[in-house]
């Protein structure tokens, strides 16, 4: 056999191996919630008490299982998922993200944030049998702002035009009205919950201001006379359950990015926002380990307990086949009531210092009124108000505090585990094998191109042909291969501190020289744009013509004046408005224009791809050509 | 790394079967028309003129690792240096990878080989790998064109900002440029500076307009058809989503 025969048979091998990579999927078998288990919601069924979950088989994929108790511990019943990701419908087609699950009118109903392809969210709506295992997926939840007009979804908007994007949402049946708290994602606002209410899920009203912001927390402080942090900015996840006079709410956050020191970063903390606006903060909360993060919660039913998913990542990774996070579904008792009664002043005042040193471990935890642990705890009162940890407790039990206190972390039901992993395929898991050999063979072709700039210098060294450029090229390759070297591995090599002076030379070479010289030859490019665009905008043609009036229209555009021109135009004259026409020139005409060249291009890609995989394109095994 | 669903692989099959039954018919004899292509159509014209100024040529395969592009690069790259290697005429290449510049040197001595010309010009001085770091790449191509006094300049690959760089210097030097690019958004930037640009899914074609061949130029044909049937596909959602206000046919092709 030739060479070149050998190597098209060799390369279409390696082609078909990355092909049936590409087309086959990378594990097989497994459950649909094989992947990681999320946002748990606890419902009342005929069969008893179940817990709705999402369930993913990949990043990608999810759908609603169902959980059943029976034999002492939960169980999914039915043995497949309750609610699929559509096929022919856009809004739910990715999976679902959150569900909600409430009592209906003959049965239970389900509120999801369905997520597209895009990722974007729609807050979609099933009904369902009172076993809770077959449901009927429904059209999505409408919401209104014109309190004269019906809302009016659109493909873009299913959910007619929020003032936000959706994120989170609580929903509950007042009577014969529902209503629903929902944490949108204002564009420059950041997060803020709005109330809507209605009779029908065609037809819920949103109120004309939200409910909260950022701003109500501002000066906001909790009974031991500490700030509460704003739980907007970091939240992970909500709830809120409507009681009389207004509604209690939870929240999850995120303090990692926002606090630094030994304050505890996740928390669960809950407040009540009363009808005449005054916001209560409510002494239940509970301080997390900080490598975990809730990711969604609801109360249940009865309001006895909080049922959440709490997500931890993986280390060592696990291979990609398989989630990176562990996700576990908890059960915690709530004891909100309880845990505000203890955080009396008195109390508040004897404990701060056990709660800073609990804290300072970090493993303070919420709780009620008795803390079940050692002997010495028994008697410890710990509560959390305002969202701040603050234990009642004896200074002198201060240990015995944290201790329980991380003992009631722990408690609570946790349910994990329910589906079974997949199995990766051969061909996924050697890929990863292929593609190091690649990065191999890679590295090796730098020496190539090292030899090559070293003879091409070298000859004009040895040759006098303007040696001193090439010197200079000499001088810096070894300056910065050393500096380089030196840099990585002095520290270890000849004593600590001695690879400072190395790494000092790498960065005022790299920082002085080659940063500057960088942004010398970009900078340049200002100027040949100029210059380019005096010899291009000379009108020789139609072709040239239509270039200038379109680029010039665009600029202008894109300019304060050509907001200004046009800006006192009556609203029906707005195609005469520059700002109208150089967005429609870019994001419509232009698109239109983009998105055909790619096409093209990725159907020429493909074609050629093709083409070399199996063996049809001589062209690219040149050097193994007969001499013509 | 990212999966096919279930409507990409039905389109890689059906286009698979599509393109072995255009070569296999065009091999049979079936004649084919393809039309002219303007900037590819002058490649031998630019390369006559350099030689008649003596100047040398020089080709850029673009900032671009081993992969479809390069191999696209490069077969062009091989018709250029046939062309010059015919005339004894140098053809310089500045490479910005590794891998590339291993691959060029092969396509460059077998392109000076074929025409018996080997050891005309010494590799070192003709291929050299420049940057992967695109300022550098382009300061180092923008010198060597003014330097060599480069009378025709062929920009076949994928460019960043560098293409302005290089364009502009080629275009100060008085070189004759053709530029050809898959990068979208260098488009303007090769319009205004050269002379002749090529761009989109040409690039793809430019192996097959050379050489004539039987397979290549029924990739193009089963290109087309693909083409048609993804147009038919845009207009079918058009009338869907507009008419029929449904997004049956966007779910569908996503699932």
């Amino acid at each position: 056999m030739s060479k070149r025969g050998a190597l098209k048979i060799l390369a279409f091998l390696c082609g078909l191996y990355f092909i049936l990579d590409f087309v086959l999927p990378a594990k097989l078998g497994g459950d649909f919630d094989g992947y990681a288990v999320d946002s748990p919601a606890p419902a009342t069924t005929s069969d008893g008490t179940a817990i709705f979950y999402v369930g993913r088989y990949d990043q990608a994929r999810s759908a609603v299982g169902r959980l059943a108790y029976s034999g002492g511990q939960w169980r999914r019943w039915p043995d497949k998922p309750v609610i699929q990701r559509s096929l022919f419908v856009s809004d739910d087609q990715a999976g679902v993200e959150q569900l909600d699950v409430l009592a209906g009118g003959s049965g239970l109903e389900v509120l999801y944030i369905g997520v597209n392809r895009d990722q974007v969210g729609t807050l979609c709506r099933a009904e369902g049998d009172p076993s809770g295992v077959s449901w009927q997926k429904k059209d999505p939840v409408r919401f209104g702002t014109d309190p004269n007009s019906a809302p009016e979804p659109t493909l873009e908007h299913p959910n007619g035009k929020l003032p936000g994007e959706l994120k989170f949402f609580a929903a509950a049946r007042v009577g014969d009205q529902w209503q629903m708290l929902l944490v949108l994602n204002q564009m420059g606002k950041g997060l803020q919950v709005w109330r809507a209410s209605g009779k029908d899920w065609s037809d819920l009203r949103l109120d004309k201001e939200p409910l909260l912001t950022s701003k109500s927390f501002e000066g906001l402080k909790g009974p031991n006379g500490w700030n509460i942090p704003d739980p907007l900015a970091a939240l992970t996840a909500f709830d809120a359950r409507p009681i009389p006079g207004g509604w209690q709410m939870y929240f999850a956050s995120d303090y990692t990015t926002h606090t630094t020191g030994n304050l505890p970063v996740n928390k669960i903390s809950s407040l009540e926002r009363r009808e005449n606006g005054t916001i209560v903060p409510v002494a239940v909360a509970r301080h997390l380990q900080t490598a975990s993060k809730v990711t969604a919660m609801r109360v249940t039913p009865d309001a006895k307990s909080l049922a959440l998913s709490a997500s931890r990542k993986l280390n060592p990774p696990p291979p990609p086949e398989y989630s990176t996070k562990e996700t576990q579904l908890v059960l915690l008792p709530l004891q909100g009531g309880a845990a505000e009664a203890a955080a009396t002043d008195e109390a508040i005042a004897k404990a701060e210092v056990a709660a800073n040193i609990a804290v300072a471990r970090g493993t303070a935890a919420i709780l009620g009124t008795t803390v079940p642990g050692p002997a010495e705890a028994v008697e410890i009162a710990m509560a959390i108000a305002g969202g701040e940890a603050v234990a009642a407790a004896p200074a002198n039990v201060a240990a015995a505090a944290a201790e329980a206190a991380e003992t009631a972390a722990t408690a609570g039901e946790v349910i994990k585990n329910i589906g079974a992993k997949p199995t990766p395929t051969y061909v996924s898991r050697g890929i990863q094998w292929a593609n190091t050999v690649l990065q191999v063979i890679g590295s090796f072709a730098v020496f190539i191109a090292m030899i090559n700039l070293v003879m091409y210098h070298g000859k004009r060294v040895i040759r006098k042909q303007k040696p001193a450029y090439s010197l200079v090229f000499f001088v810096f390759l070894l300056g910065m291969f050393l500096f380089s070297l030196m840099a990585k591995t002095g520290g270890t090599a000849s004593g600590a501190g001695s690879w400072a002076g190395w790494q000092v030379g790498f960065d005022f070479l790299f920082n002085n020289i080659v940063q500057p010289m960088t942004t010398a030859v970009f900078s340049m490019i200002t100027f040949f744009m100029i210059s380019a665009a005096y010899r291009s905008f000379r009108v020789r043609s139609l072709e040239a013509a239509m270039l200038m009036v379109a680029a010039c229209l665009v600029m202008i555009g894109q300019m304060p004046i050509g907001q200004w021109l046009g800006a006192g135009l009556p609203e029906s004259l707005y195609m005469f408005r520059m700002t109208w026409v150089s967005q429609k020139l870019l994001t419509v005409i232009n698109a239109c224009a983009s998105q055909g060249v790619t096409i093209g291009l990725m159907v020429g890609g493909l074609s050629i791809t093709l083409r070399i995989w199996l063996g049809l394109d001589n062209s690219v095994y040149s050097g193994l050509e007969e001499k013509r | 790394m990212e999966h096919a669903n279930l409507p990409i692989l039905i389109f890689f099959v059906l286009f698979l079967a599509v393109i072995l039954y255009q070569v296999r018919r065009l091999r049979k004899g079936h004649p084919v028309f393809l039309r002219r292509i303007p900037g590819l159509e002058v490649i031998d014209d630019v390369i006559g003129q350099a030689t008649e100024q003596d100047r040398p040529i020089m080709f850029n395969p673009g900032m671009q690792g081993l992969g479809v592009d390069l191999f696209c690069s490069l077969a062009v790259m091989g018709h250029v240096v046939r062309r010059a290697g015919r005339l004894s005429m140098p053809v310089l290449a500045p490479l910005s990878d590794p891998l590339a510049y291993a691959m060029a040197e092969e396509y460059w001595k077998d392109g000076y080989a074929s025409m018996g010309k080997e050891g005309l010009f010494p590799v070192e001085d003709c291929l050299r790998y420049m940057s992967d770091n695109q300022s550098a790449y382009g300061a180092g191509v923008a010198g060597w064109i003014k330097r060599e006094k480069v009378g025709a300049n062929f920009l076949f690959g994928n460019y960043g900002y560098e293409a302005l760089v290089i364009a502009e210097a080629g275009q100060q030097a008085g070189a004759v440029q053709i530029a050809c690019t898959p990068s979208f958004f260098q488009v303007p930037f090769f319009l205004v500076s050269c002379d002749y640009t090529v761009f989109g899914e040409e690039f793809y074609a430019a192996g097959a307009y050379f050489s004539r061949d039987p397979v290549l130029t029924g990739s193009l044909v089963a290109q087309d058809w693909a083409k048609l049937v993804i147009l038919i596909l845009i207009v079918v959602g058009v009338i869907v989503l507009t008419c029929f206000h449904a997004d049956w046919l966007t779910a569908l092709l996503q699932y």
